[in-house]
C-alpha cells in the first residue's frame, strides 16, 4: 500500500468525522454533510469522481472554478435573510464590523512570518472572515494550495463560534464592563432607507474595492429583493429554495480539493492554528475598540464591550453569544439588538475585507 | 513579511475608511427620510 492509499484511507475516516459532526453535534450540517460524503466518494480506491466528465468535477469546474457561481448566488440567499434595520437605526454600529475583522489581518501577517506565501496568508487569514463564501472565492482566486483545509477549518471554526468567542469575551473583559447596561430606544427605519442602503453599499463597495463588487453586490441584491416589498416571491424563493440548494451543490463541488494528499500535509495543521488565532482576535479587537471609544464616552453613556464581539460575519451565532454573556453578568441586560447591528456590520466587513484583499493581491497572483 | 504587513494595515485602513463612508451615509439617509417623515405629519 502506497503513501497516497494511505492517505485516501484517512481522508474517507475525515469524511466519516464531518458527517459525525453534522448530524451527531450539528455543526454546520448543510456544509459538512455533504463535504463529508464527497471526501467518501473521491477517496474511495479507483475513484473516478476527478475526471473531467464526473459529476463531482463538474460541479467544481462550473460552481467554483470558473467565475465561483456557487458562492455568489449563495450570497443572494444570504442578503433576502438579513435585516440591516438594527444597524440602520444605529449607524455608528457600523465600525464594529471593521473592528472585528482584526483578526484576518493579524492572522494573514502570522502566516507570512512563517513563511507562508502572500496568496496563502491572504487566504489563511480570511478563515477570520467566519463567512465560508468569502473564504471559497479569496483562496481561489488566489490560487491558495490550501482551499480545502481553508474551507473545511472556515467552516468547523463558524460552528464553534457559540464555544469559542464566550471565552475570549471573558479574558477580554471584566465583570463590570460586561454589566454596563445598554438601553435600546426603537426607532422605526423608513422603507426609503431601507431600499437605498444596499444601492449605496454597493456602489460604496464597488468603488473602493472593485474585486467585492461581485460579492458586495450579489448580498445587496439579495437584501434588495427583500426590501423592495414588490418580489416576495423572488425574496422566499432566494431564502427558502436557492440558498439550500447552492449551500448543497456548494457542499460536493468542494469534494475534488478532499484528495488525500492535497489536504493532509503539515500545513494544514498549521492552519487550524491559525483559523483559531484570527477568530480569537476577530472577536477580541471589536471588543478592544470598544473599550478605546468607552474612554471617551461619559460614565452614563458607556458602551458595553461584549458587543464588539459580534463584528463578525457568523449572524446570528455571535449576537446570541454577546446576548448570553451579557445577561449572565447582567440579568437586565439586553444587548441582542445592538449585537445584531454589529453583526450584520461584521457581515459587510467580512466582505469588504475580502474583496479589498483580492484588490491588493490579485495583481500579483491573479 | 514587511509586504504582508503593509498590505494587511493598508486594507485593514481602507476598510475602516469603507465603512465610514457608508456610516455618512446612512446618517445622510436617516436624516433626509426623518425630515420627510415630519414633512408628510404636518
Amino acid at each position: 500500500m502506497d503513501t497516497n492509499q494511505i492517505l485516501d484511507i484517512i481522508m474517507i475516516g475525515v469524511g466519516f468525522i464531518l458527517i459525525y459532526l453534522a448530524i451527531k453535534k450539528g455543526m454546520e450540517p448543510t456544509l459538512l454533510l455533504p463535504m463529508g460524503f464527497g471526501a467518501i466518494l473521491v477517496n474511495l480506491p479507483g475513484s473516478v469522481m476527478l475526471q473531467d466528465n464526473a459529476i463531482l468535477q463538474w460541479l467544481y469546474n462550473v460552481g467554483i472554478e470558473s467565475a465561483e457561481a456557487f458562492p455568489l448566488l449563495l450570497f443572494i440567499g444570504i442578503g433576502a435573510m438579513i435585516d440591516f434595520g438594527p444597524l440602520i437605526s444605529k449607524p455608528w454600529l457600523i465600525f464594529i464590523g471593521a473592528a472585528g475583522q482584526g483578526g484576518i489581518f493579524i492572522s494573514m501577517i502570522l502566516a507570512s512570518l512563517l513563511g507562508f506565501p502572500l496568496n496563502d496568508a491572504a487566504s489563511i487569514g480570511i478563515i477570520g472572515a467566519a463567512d465560508g463564501p468569502t473564504a471559497i472565492l479569496v483562496s481561489q482566486r488566489l490560487h491558495s494550495n490550501y482551499v480545502a483545509a481553508i474551507l473545511i477549518v472556515a467552516y468547523c471554526y463558524m460552528a464553534l463560534v457559540p464555544m469559542i468567542q464566550p471565552i475570549v469575551l471573558k479574558a477580554t473583559t471584566t465583570r463590570k464592563e460586561r454589566a454596563i447596561q445598554m438601553h435600546y430606544k426603537p426607532s422605526a427605519v423608513s422603507k426609503t432607507t431601507r431600499i437605498i442602503f444596499p444601492i449605496v453599499t454597493t456602489i460604496v463597495c464597488g468603488i473602493m474595492a472593485p474585486d467585492s463588487a461581485a460579492l458586495v453586490g450579489m448580498l445587496m441584491f439579495g437584501n434588495l429583493l427583500r426590501e423592495c416589498g414588490v418580489l416576495d416571491s423572488l425574496s422566499r424563493a432566494a431564502q427558502d429554495m436557492l440558498s439550500p440548494l447552492i449551500t448543497l451543490l456548494l457542499g460536493l463541488a468542494i469534494s475534488p480539493m478532499m484528495k488525500g494528499e492535497a489536504l493532509l500535509q503539515p500545513a494544514t495543521l498549521m492552519i487550524m492554528a491559525f483559523g483559531l488565532v484570527a477568530f480569537i482576535f476577530d472577536t477580541a479587537c471589536g471588543v478592544i475598540f470598544l473599550k478605546i471609544v468607552n474612554i471617551f464616552l461619559p460614565k452614563d453613556k458607556k458602551v458595553n464591550p461584549l458587543v464588539g464581539g459580534a463584528g463578525i460575519s457568523a449572524f446570528p451565532m455571535s449576537s446570541r453569544v454577546v446576548q448570553k454573556v451579557g445577561i449572565e453578568a447582567n440579568k437586565q441586560n439586553h444587548l441582542l439588538p445592538f449585537a445584531l447591528g454589529a453583526n450584520v456590520s461584521g457581515q459587510i466587513a467580512s466582505v469588504l475585507a475580502g474583496g479589498l484583499l483580492l484588490s491588493e493581491l490579485l495583481p500579483i497572483f491573479g | 513579511m514587511g509586504e504582508a504587513i503593509v498590505i494587511a494595515l493598508q486594507s485593514w485602513g481602507l476598510l475602516a475608511l469603507s465603512l465610514g463612508i457608508l456610516f455618512v451615509a446612512l446618517v445622510v439617509l436617516n436624516k433626509i427620510t426623518g425630515r420627510k417623515k415630519d414633512k408628510d405629519n404636518k
